[in-house]
């Protein structure tokens, strides 16, 4: 085990090294034309603009994805439960589950725009968090419904048998069985809603603060290198807190699987 | 609850209670099912009788109907045509009023659970009143003091099914279904685990529905074993095991359980067998 883990440390380490440096000989050499920042010009950007910054910017479009995943991650539950409890309005609850996939989320921005109020400053872009919503919708509906349809069958008919009603086999069964299936659609969507906060800041042109505002204001003043800090910091953020529910899953499988320690 | 034809009776006069209404009643079951636009026949007009509180196996190769019989009677699947009563009450009935008991081949254990919260589960689904003393003693009836505590992971497949036999008898089932429940099993823990079902069974008495292709263990445990043979799904012949009870390991080895085993391979086996394809 030990050596295992320590082997994972070395090939991460290594890799994120590699990629370093190729980035900054790429930088600094063949792609010298285009305008890429090399990592110390990157590394300057943070200095200059000070982790309050960055905090500031990060903390609204965050706010907006957490809020926007909410509501996403709990209406695309309610959903796969009502698809579970009365299976004859599966094909048309999947069909508009479809339709929020398909249609792309650059025709929402305007018609919500529009819609919603112009944020005050400072405050939350509420297109921003319902393209988080959407973003999150569909992904955790259809994994959702795949993680309660997993449930062994024969449970299901023992819970029947004894009297027990759709919503009991729900309850007693498919619910704590879809657990590792339902964690794992869960830390796909964190990243998904985070992406998804971003696009409706993009195109949000009446938010002052946030990260899409600074996006734009960095293409503005072809400050390439505040673009690439912001990536990074987009990266570091999705990345965490995809990290953080896996963890959570991961401490909940064994127990959903009866798999001892 | 008072039953005449009590293991002990001998299980002769299966008849008779045919006329009462108590008892197993299948009448002129067919079960049909639609796959994609071909019909296919499971089971046809399957008519079966048996007394309260008596012992019935289901013995045939898959794909006889056996099975089907059983989910019927378990409301877990509806007839095409035909009558499935146990005391006058359909399968909706029976589940209704948590008559019903259940084991299947696979011991279907939630592994989230303990061994003792996995026994509760019919409760907890009923929304009746756990018996604690009851989950107690089936616990000690199974043989599985100790493990009270334990997941369904750490235990043996003998021990899994154990813990299924008991859940089937915690809500004191008038009707116990027990669809191979020993079938995934060696042979060895299986034997073993029939006697244990067999003494289970004279403590706790319920009219019993076996789904089997062991012809031993139907015999030794059965007061009727019913021969089936598949494509259609049919009923070919109802043996009466005259085999006094208690019964014993040692009655395996008379004349009398192996002319009956003959006879039951006969059926099965012989010219124009069940199994014979």
């Amino acid at each position: 085990m030990g050596s295992e883990r320590s082997r994972t440390i070395l090939i991460g380490t290594v890799g994120a090294v590699a990629t370093i440096a190729i980035w900054w000989i790429a930088a600094a050499t063949v792609l010298s034309a285009f305008q890429i920042p090399t990592p110390p010009e990157v590394i300057d950007v943070f200095r200059e603009r000070g982790f309050d910054y960055y905090q500031r910017v990060f903390s609204i479009t965050l706010k907006e994805s957490a809020q926007g995943y909410v509501v996403g991650v709990t209406l695309a539950l309610a959903t796969a439960m009502i698809v579970l409890l009365v299976p004859v309005i599966e094909p048309i609850v999947m069909q508009f589950a479809v339709i929020t996939y398909c249609l792309p989320i650059v025709v929402l921005a305007p018609i919500l725009i529009t819609v919603h109020e112009i944020p005050e400053v400072g405050g939350l872009s509420p297109t921003a968090i319902d393209l988080a919503a959407v973003s999150v919708f569909f992904t955790t509906v259809v994994g959702a419904v795949l993680g309660f349809r997993a449930a062994d069958p024969a449970t299901l008919d023992v819970v029947g048998v004894y009297g027990g009603s759709r919503f009991q086999q729900f309850r007693r069964v498919r619910l704590v069985s879809a657990m590792p299936a339902l964690f794992s659609t869960l830390q796909i969507a964190a990243p998904a809603a985070f992406l998804g906060a971003l696009l409706g800041e993009y195109f949000d042109r009446h938010l002052e603060v946030g990260v899409g505002p600074s996006l734009i204001l960095s293409q503005n003043n072809r400050e390439t290198a505040l673009a690439w800090s912001l990536g990074i910091g987009c990266a570091v953020v999705s990345g965490f807190a995809y990290l953080v529910l896996g963890l959570i899953g991961r401490s909940i499988a064994p127990w959903s699987t009866g798999v001892a320690k | 609850m008072t039953i005449d034809a009590t293991p002990a009776g001998g299980g002769i006069s299966l008849a008779g209670g045919a006329a009462a209404g108590t008892g197993l009643h299948i009448q002129d079951l067919s079960k049909t099912f639609t796959v994609g636009r071909k019909e296919v026949v499971a089971l046809e007009g399957a008519t079966l009788h048996t007394d309260k509180g008596s012992f019935l196996s289901l013995l045939g190769p898959s794909g006889c109907g056996k099975s089907t019989i059983l989910r019927i009677l378990a409301g877990l699947e509806t007839a095409t045509s035909g009558r499935a009563v146990v005391d006058g009450k359909s399968p909706a009935e029976l589940r209704r009023a948590h008559e019903l008991g259940i084991a299947f081949q696979d011991a279907a254990l939630l592994p989230w659970r303990s061994v003792e919260s996995n026994i509760r589960l019919p409760f907890q689904v009923s929304g009746e009143k756990a018996d604690d003393a009851l989950v107690k003693e089936l616990i000690h009836l199974v043989g599985l003091e100790g493990f009270e505590k334990a997941k369904p992971s750490q235990l043996s497949g003998g021990m899994r099914q154990r813990v299924s036999i008991a859940r089937s008898l915690v809500v004191k089932p008038s009707v116990l279904l027990l669809d191979e429940p020993f079938g995934a099993l060696d042979d060895m823990t299986r034997q073993r685990l029939n006697l244990e079902l067999l003494r289970i069974w004279t403590e706790k008495p319920a009219t019993t529905l076996m789904v089997t292709h062991g012809i031993s263990e139907a015999i030794f445990l059965s007061d009727k074993v019913a021969v089936m043979s598949p494509r259609p799904g049919r009923i070919k012949e109802v043996i009466d095991v005259d085999l006094p009870r208690p019964r014993t390991p040692e009655m395996m080895r008379t004349p009398e359980f192996h002319a009956l085993h003959d006879h039951a391979s006969e059926l099965l086996f012989g010219a124009g067998g069940a199994a014979v394809d």
